[in-house]
């Protein structure tokens, strides 16, 4: 199963960082992505696109997973060469990830 | 405190103002190249205060090269045809327009739209919002945010833009003008200003600057929060894409905001869209922090009213920083261009050229100390050439770090103790401009004149 499947997924940019705003489709399922997406697997899944730390943030009151990337500093938006300037592709590659 | 003073005097004497009732802010723009008729729709539905912004990290950096290359250019060069769209209605039904369309150079674009009013024929009173220009202070030595690296190992620094906050608006929404330009103010400060001009609210009251600051935050993004970037065809389902509505914020008591938009536009607006909208581009939900304060995320409510009608409940604001951040824009240098299509149909014996940057790169960096940003007010000059800020550049760590150390620095962040003029006293507001339909000629020497 893909994370597509159970939640969406918001991407925003200041500078070279990358933040990443996870939710469930179903409240419910706040807890097993709170147990399945941790920032480890979120730097594994994205280290192909540049993203070198992630840190995470527990929203419960918003039921969101909140990540914040640090990529490279060649991918800020004013001077970095991809075709996805502000990172807003990041976004669909997280959900991308598989998850049990 | 400034701003009591600010609403005592000015306040109950504002049309627009609507102390006690509800105030709607509608987003005409969420970025420079958004659409425009959106904004229509908002004047259909007679917002209080339609704001179009149009400034990030990009835009700014190219408005600066604008700028640099044409000295009367550098505001964004939608902003004569954007405000010309609504401005004869926007008077004449008394909405009024706030916009960071000025970018680079608020005070052109401030004439640009006063030349529009005067062509119009239109009664109509444009304040511009100067201040965030400190490349004169730039400490070069000052570490960037990205990296932590000097300023000045980036580059050749060729502006630096300050994001300021809601005090650098109010004074201009005080003179009582129809359109205030302003170049680099925090996104949601664009927004928030008008909620606290408009209820008679006080920055420094936590509940009531978090209250604006989040309306702020929901609406800088235009369509986002409607459905826009949202959609996921198959799976987050939009309808009317094709003709998304832009959000309008419902501001009544201190607390807690309404995000709508016009009847009949495309999008939606429920919990998902406002939730995504709520966390983004923030980096620790417990401590957004703008020039207005630090907003705790983890203190959000979130509860649909109905179709498009979505309430949002926030905790007080924890004070205001000290520092703001800083916009600095620098000249990268060159990039070869080997490999690129171009090049690749060249003949072996033609070499990779070097290509400037089109734009400016910009990195961030915290002003030195509150004092020396606020002794930049009246810096700002609308007509300089490339070789002009690059002489100020080359010289910006020493005088920066003189201004600094002879200034207190509680200058910027201590109310003052007795009460002055607002723009005085806030030293944003540069020039207000009107139109011949009420004086015989304007010129900035109406400085900061009242309706």
């Amino acid at each position: 199963m893909k994370l597509h499947d159970l939640a969406h997924c918001r991407a925003g940019d200041k500078g070279n960082i990358s933040t990443l705003s996870l939710f469930p489709y179903d409240e419910r399922d706040y807890g097993r992505l709170e147990k399945a997406v941790t920032a480890q697997r979120v730097r594994d899944e994205l280290t192909a696109l540049a993203v070198r730390d992630v840190r995470r943030y527990e929203v419960p009151n918003l039921s969101a997973l909140h990540f914040v990337c640090v990529r490279d500093g060649s991918h800020s938006v004013t001077v970095t060469l991809d075709l996805d300037a502000h990172g807003k592709s990041l976004s669909f590659a997280l959900l991308q990830m598989d998850i049990r | 405190m400034a701003f009591v003073a600010v609403r005592s005097e000015f306040a109950q004497e504002d049309q627009h103002g609507r102390g006690g009732s509800v105030i709607r802010i509608g987003c005409g723009a969420g970025f420079a190249g958004d659409r425009f008729d959106p904004a229509q729709a908002m004047l259909d539905e007679r917002v209080d205060y339609l704001v179009f912004e149009c400034l990030a990290e990009r835009t700014i950096a190219h408005r600066q090269a604008e700028r640099d290359s044409d000295g009367s250019g550098g505001y964004d060069p939608y902003l004569p045809r954007r405000i010309g769209a609504v401005l004869s209605r926007a008077v004449t039904q008394g909405t009024r327009i706030i916009t960071n369309a000025g970018a680079a150079n608020p005070l052109a674009g401030g004439r640009a739209v006063a030349s529009l009013a005067e062509r119009e024929g239109l009664p109509a009173t444009v304040a511009v919002v100067t201040g965030d220009d400190v490349l004169d202070l730039v400490d070069i030595d000052a570490p960037a945010l990205e990296d932590g690296l000097p300023l000045g190992n980036h580059g050749e620094i060729v502006s630096a833009n300050a994001y300021v906050g809601v005090d650098a608006v109010l004074p201009a929404l005080a003179t009582g003008a129809d359109v205030v330009v302003t170049g680099r103010v925090a996104d949601p400060s664009l927004f928030a200003a008008p909620v606290l001009h408009g209820l008679g609210w006080n920055p420094h009251n936590a509940a009531e600057m978090a209250t604006a600051t989040v309306a702020g935050h929901l609406l800088e993004c235009g369509a986002q929060v409607t459905g826009g970037y949202f959609a996921d065809p198959g799976r987050k389902d939009v309808v009317g894409l094709d003709r998304l509505g832009f959000p309008i914020a419902e501001v009544t008591d201190a607390g807690s905001t309404v995000v709508t938009k016009p009847a009949g536009t495309g999008g939606v607006v429920d919990a998902r869209t406002v939730k995504e909208q709520l966390l983004y581009e923030v980096l620790d939900p417990a401590a957004y922090v703008t020039p207005d304060g630090s907003i705790d995320l983890t203190t959000a409510s979130v509860e649909v009213l109905g179709p498009d009608r979505v309430r949002v409940a926030i905790g007080p604001a924890r004070p205001r920083p000290d520092r703001l951040k800083v916009n600095v824009g620098y000249l990268p240098g060159t990039v070869p261009r080997q490999g690129s299509p171009t090049q690749a149909r060249m003949p072996p014996s033609v070499p990779a050229w070097p290509a400037k940057w089109s734009h400016n790169g910009c990195v961030a960096a915290w002003t030195a100390s509150a004092s020396t940003w606020w002794g930049s007010t009246r810096c700002t000059e609308p007509h300089r050439n490339r070789r002009e800020i690059r002489t100020s550049a080359g010289c910006a760590s020493r005088r920066g770090t003189r201004r600094g150390s002879g200034r207190s620095t509680s200058a910027r962040r201590s109310p003052p103790s007795t009460p002055m003029d607002p723009p005085e006293a806030a030293g944003y507001v540069r020039s207000v401009w009107r139109s011949s339909a009420l004086c015989p000629r304007w010129s900035h020497a109406t400085r900061y004149a009242r309706r």
